[in-house]
């Protein structure tokens, strides 16, 4: 008897190890990893993988969530959402998922096409008269001072889409004058509403013509800015109403509220030369707490893992879920559709092979030159600490990882995430 | 005359079934026609008979049964040892995959990233330059636009070479003159050797060399273990592959083929030295991921299986169906191919196999998707997804392009297939 109970801290450890986080927290049911077609023994790479990013303080702390067949198979978290608080990563936390914004804001905009109130091919000016005279950048004068030219083509709403409206961020690694000018103006200010962002954006040249070549940019805030004038809602009122109280997605928003504080991550930084330090500036940490305007569009939301993989199993059930529709099938296929032409793709396929993108989200098309495991017609996208998502149609796989670390795309998240999944999936449906 | 005599024989007597690594089936239940197999036999005593080769065994496999499995001729005419999938024969570039696929095993534990840089694992690499200009003594180079990275080095796009009998410019001199093969270099000193040569292009660019060497190291420094010790865990013990080695132990030794070549007579001569010969000696040094195993018909037989399997036999899990996947879905688009279509037309590189991707073009049949590589002796595999069909053809003869054997070996397995599955 004694030496039963002296056994049970044993016993306990190892059970709170391979117990599946509770249900509610994943935001989908839960499932054993067999049952799903993964191998529980391989699996516990994806703990191992976790562990080495904390252990090795590359990362603070990490969640993972994997989920076939609208289950979850793995859903664990390690290490630390705020190391000076002493609060633990968990299944629920709350943390900036940044660019991952970008699937919902494109998912928001086709809600209102489906509606026939807005059109992919209408041009962006009907609906934002201030952009009816961009500019395009076109060279330096002698002065330093930026020559533009006039559009050839419109901007449509498709371009902000597909980041072929010619919008470009401050901070790309191609800086050109017209990211300076963005940095000069301030632009993802969080005290302009989007009205006001989208009025300054006008303002400024694009850095290349419309319609020539994919440019990542600030397009996804300006269609949110799209979503407001076409539903005459505020976005976030429109987010909230067509698809975060739908699909139960309640922890999801630009802004933490107060009582939700204790479950919001530190955002850390490298150190350089090695660790982590939470990041400097409090840039990351204003634009997402009360008084904060801009609502982006492009990055600005907030969420948990639970949260999320309900959004994407929203898509993987090709636009519904629990009854919830939000898109048509044919919606949704068209958003996982490559939309561009191979010589436009460049800059995307710099960092990621092997993909084009649809309408918010990157397509695999050609698995052998993305040298990564997965499945023609997978779908993914980024967030800037460094956050990644995919769903794979074929596998019926979505799986998630987030942590919260500067600069995004230090570490191969992407290919590690999608790595660790694959090796583990020993019950495949795809592979001819 | 007596081997003459007994290799006559043998034909008439079919080897074992039980010998080549899979259990076997009638012909018959898995599509083939047993009439038209007899045309294999044909051949491979056509082969034989006209001193083409010393001997050959051909087995093949389908729905993870073995179909044929036959030889004809001698492994050693001297010694009057006779050709079957059980005979010791130096794979060479068979070994690729081997390697290749040993490494994704650390891809799948994280240990390894296909993006890494080389010099990630190997820091000796990393200065190494790209060859401008100028002779073997000095060769002037420039930094690579992209650092060689792993699955640079899995697709033969590094710009790694081989020595100067394969690459006849100056960066293949530079080879010959630091003896970078020579058996008695560790792996070691065959990667810090290599990596003071200038990559003959581009990463990016195929060119057929010593990239799976390299790897081989790669797999040394990430595992902490030799590379044969590796193999061994982790792919020759769960594989039960107990005939697959660098060396051959000297208990061994009388099972081993002898290498031969078409003499200026064209008459077949035995291969004393050179060939990389010396890899396969006792003391050899040299771990050879890109060319030194021994193997046989029937433990080759068992590596495919595994592959067509996606990643698994007999409850051995090596990989997972998407590694699998991923490692047989064309890498290389057609303008960096270099002279990988001069030699497979109509096929593309995996992660160490050639992926057929035109059948068309490949001038042979088969299916799209198919996935294989050949040794220097003139020995070939192939794995048909579509057919469920995997194939090896043993035989030592130097070098691997004398006869078209790979052309003849597809020829005559699908002639023989009568129920295809694959009709595309």
């Amino acid at each position: 008897m004694k030496r039963r109970l002296g056994a049970w801290p044993v016993i306990a450890i190892l059970l709170a190890s391979i117990t599946p986080f509770t249900a509610l927290a994943a935001g989908l049911p839960s499932a054993p990893p067999e049952s799903l077609g993964f191998s529980a023994e391989r699996l516990k790479r994806v703990d191992a993988m976790m562990q080495r990013y904390v252990s090795q303080q590359k990362l603070a702390g990490m969640t993972i969530a994997i989920a076939r067949d609208g289950k979850v198979a793995y859903l664990r978290s390690a290490g630390m959402a705020d190391i000076a608080a002493k609060r633990p990563m968990r299944d629920d936390t709350i943390a900036r998922y940044y660019s991952m914004t970008k699937p919902i804001t494109a998912v928001a905009a086709l809600v209102l096409v489906e509606e026939g109130k807005l059109r992919l091919d209408d041009e962006l000016a009907a609906y934002l008269p201030e952009f009816k005279d961009v500019k395009v950048y076109a060279g330096q004068n002698a002065d330093g001072s930026m020559k533009t030219e006039a559009p050839t083509k419109p901007i449509r709403v498709r371009d902000l889409f597909t980041h072929t409206s010619g919008f470009t961020y401050a901070g790309m690694a191609d800086q050109t004058p017209v990211g300076d000018a963005y940095e000069k103006a301030d632009i993802m200010r969080p005290d302009r509403n989007l009205d006001e962002f989208s009025k300054v954006i006008a303002t400024l040249p694009l850095k290349v013509q419309p319609r020539t070549d994919y440019t990542y940019g600030v397009s996804t805030d300006v269609l949110g800015r799209v979503v407001e004038v076409v539903s005459g809602q505020a976005f976030d009122t429109f987010l909230k109403a067509r698809i975060f109280d739908p699909l139960g997605m309640t922890d999801t928003s630009f802004t933490v509220p107060e009582d939700k504080l204790a479950r919001f991550a530190e955002i850390y930084e490298m150190v350089p030369g090695g660790g982590i330090q939470p990041a400097k500036g409090d840039g990351a940490r204003t634009r997402f707490r009360d008084g904060a305007r801009l609502h982006s569009g492009g990055g600005g939301l907030v969420s948990t893992v639970g949260d999320y993989l309900r959004f994407c199993q929203m898509l993987l059930n090709d636009g519904e879920l629990d009854g919830v529709r939000i898109l048509s099938p044919k919606t949704v296929e068209l958003m996982t559709a490559p939309q561009l032409r191979p010589d436009q793709l460049a800059f995307l396929q710099s960092f990621m092979p092997g993909y084009n993108t649809g309408l918010g989200v990157a397509v695999l098309t050609d698995l052998g030159r993305s040298e990564l495991p997965g499945s023609v017609g997978e779908y993914n996208w980024a967030g800037a600490a460094s956050t990644v998502f995919f769903i794979d149609p074929k596998e019926k796989v979505i799986a998630i990882l987030i942590t919260q670390l500067f600069p995004g795309l230090h570490y191969p998240v992407r290919e590690d995430l999608k790595t660790v999944v694959y090796q583990a999936l020993i019950e495949a449906r795809n592979v001819d | 005359m007596w081997t003459k005599a007994l290799s006559f024989l043998l034909l008439l007597a079919p080897i074992q079934a039980l010998a080549a690594g899979l259990p076997a089936a009638p012909p018959a239940s898995l599509g083939f026609s047993p009439e038209r197999l007899a045309r294999i036999d044909d051949a491979m005593k056509r082969y034989v008979d006209d001193g083409k080769l010393a001997g050959i065994n051909i087995a093949f496999a389908r729905d993870g049964k073995l179909v044929y499995d036959k030889s004809a001729g001698m492994a050693d005419m001297a010694r009057g040892l006779p050709m079957s999938s059980d005979t010791l024969v130096r794979i060479y570039s068979m070994t690729k995959a081997i390697t290749v696929v040993a490494a994704m095993t650390l891809v799948e534990e994280g240990r390894l990233r296909l993006t890494d840089p080389v010099s990630m694992h190997l820091p000796e690499f990393a200065g190494t330059g790209v060859y401008v200009e100028g002779g073997p003594d000095a060769p002037k180079t420039r930094p690579p636009k992209t650092p060689p990275k792993i699955f640079h080095l899995m697709t033969h796009t590094s710009g790694l070479t081989y020595p100067g009998g394969y690459d006849k410019t100056v960066v293949g001199k530079v080879y010959d003159e630091k003896n970078v093969f020579d058996a008695g270099n560790t792996l070691e000193e065959l990667s810090r050797k290599t990596a003071t040569i200038p990559l003959t292009d581009e990463p990016g660019e195929y060119h057929y060399g010593a990239s799976i060497d390299i790897l081989g190291r790669v797999i040394e420094v990430v595992s902490g273990k030799p590379l044969d010790v590796f193999l061994r865990e982790r792919l020759f013990v769960p594989l039960k592959m107990d005939d697959t080695m660098f060396t051959v132990p000297p208990g061994q030794r009388g099972r081993l083929a002898e290498l031969y070549t078409k003499g200026p007579d064209g008459k077949l001569v035995v291969l004393k030295q050179g060939a990389g010969l010396g890899l396969y000696e006792a003391g050899a040094k040299l771990l050879s991921g890109g060319g030194g195993l021994v193997s046989t018909t029937a433990d080759y037989l068992r590596f495919c299986q595994m592959m067509l399997n996606g990643g698994e036999l007999d409850g051995a899990r090596i990989l997972s169906p998407k590694t699998v996947q991923l490692m047989t879905r064309g890498q290389v688009s057609p303008a960096h191919r270099g002279s990988l279509n001069d030699f497979s037309p109509g096929y593309d590189m995996g992660l160490g196999f050639g992926v057929l991707e035109d059948v068309g073009a490949s001038g042979m049949p088969g299916s799209a998707g198919e996935f294989r590589w050949g040794g220097a002796a003139s020995t070939e595999f192939f794995i048909d997804p579509s057919e469920k069909i995997v194939a090896v053809l043993s035989t030592q003869l130097m070098p691997g392009s004398t006869y078209r054997l790979r052309e003849d070996m597809k020829a005559l397995i699908y002639q023989a297939l009568v129920e295809q599955r694959d009709g595309q």
